[in-house]
């Protein structure tokens, strides 16, 4: 056979998958994955209450804090005071 | 079957729902890998606390994946396992396009509010932007966090019937503390004691649509 038909071109080759993928916004851990890597997270289980009088605490302070901070501040305060740093 | 939960609005519950789905798949002994491509990581988080629960027995396998390597990854993954659920962020990133190029359903929970139904435009033209890459890529879109009554419902599910890009499908979530209450102890919906059955039925109906009903025959009609 020394004809043959011409060879169809596949629809998908005309896509640029990778060009469309990149249009799309960095999800947010990709930049700054190294700082992302820094940090470890952990489930935090609070006693029945507990959490209420965090709140409170919260509610009552002069300037208002994320409960994120306050709990991360509560714990370099405790680290702090447990292992003062070597002279 | 590859599903994907995404949309490009936060707080619509895609990763309650990509969970919930992934709990009951697995608990139905099929093979599952839930990857968590949100960069808020909650996915992981929920399966980290299951495997905490369940003594390692979560029942599926979890993996976190980013960018354009959500689509390089899944493609390697997906002759290993039966189905694999991919939740990704509320916005419009590298990682929910790449997942939009490999899989066979998107599935967009959308809260009845109007910032939520606003970004139904944006979605299908994300979908339409996809598809030329995926033509196998079927979009699918419910009411989540549903108000137990009013008309907003009512509003919010004419305007998903008007979208040509996704399909509306008559599964609403409503909005039930059981959810915050199941996640809370690594649990889907389901397996929450004492149980929710508004909100068990309404999950294993979105459920059964997605695994059990053949939805892409459903919207082709028949012939």
């Amino acid at each position: 056979m020394a004809i043959a038909r011409k060879p169809n071109r596949k629809a998908t080759s005309a896509v640029d998958v990778e060009a469309l993928i990149n249009r799309g916004g960095s999800p947010g851990g990709s930049g700054p994955r190294e700082v992302q890597a820094k940090t470890t997270p952990i489930l935090l289980r609070l006693p029945a209450g507990m959490g209420e009088r965090l709140d409170a605490a919260l509610k009552n302070r002069p300037v208002r804090l994320p409960r994120h901070t306050w709990i991360l501040e509560a714990i370099h305060e405790k680290l702090t005071r447990e292992s003062p740093p070597e002279e | 079957m590859i599903v994907v939960v995404g949309g490009i609005k936060g707080g619509s519950g895609k990763t309650t729902i990509a969970t919930n789905l992934a709990v009951i798949r697995s608990v139905e002994n099929h093979d599952l890998l839930l990857i968590d491509a949100d960069d808020q990581e909650t996915a992981t988080d929920f399966t980290i606390l299951r495997n905490e629960r369940t003594e390692g027995n979560a029942g599926y396998t979890s993996i976190q994946l980013a960018g354009p390597a959500v689509r390089a990854q899944t493609q390697r993954l997906a002759g290993k396992y039966q189905d694999i659920v991919i939740d990704t962020g509320g916005r419009d990133t590298t990682s929910q396009r790449a997942a939009l190029t490999i899989a066979d359903l998107l599935l967009v929970p959308f809260v009845p509010r109007s910032f939520d139904i606003w970004t139904l435009e944006k979605v299908g033209a994300l979908v339409g932007e996809m598809q030329p890459a995926n033509p196998r890529l079927k979009a699918y879109a419910f009411l989540n966090r549903a108000d137990s009554r009013g008309q907003d419902n009512d509003e919010a599910m004419s305007f998903l019937r008007e979208s040509s890009a996704l399909t509306f499908i008559d599964t609403p979530i409503g909005s039930r503390k059981a959810f915050a209450n199941a996640a809370a102890q690594g649990l889907g919906v389901t397996e929450l004691r004492p149980c929710d059955p508004k909100a068990m039925d309404e999950i294993q109906i979105l459920y059964r649509y997605v695994f059990d009903i053949n939805l892409e025959s459903q919207s082709r009609g028949p012939g």
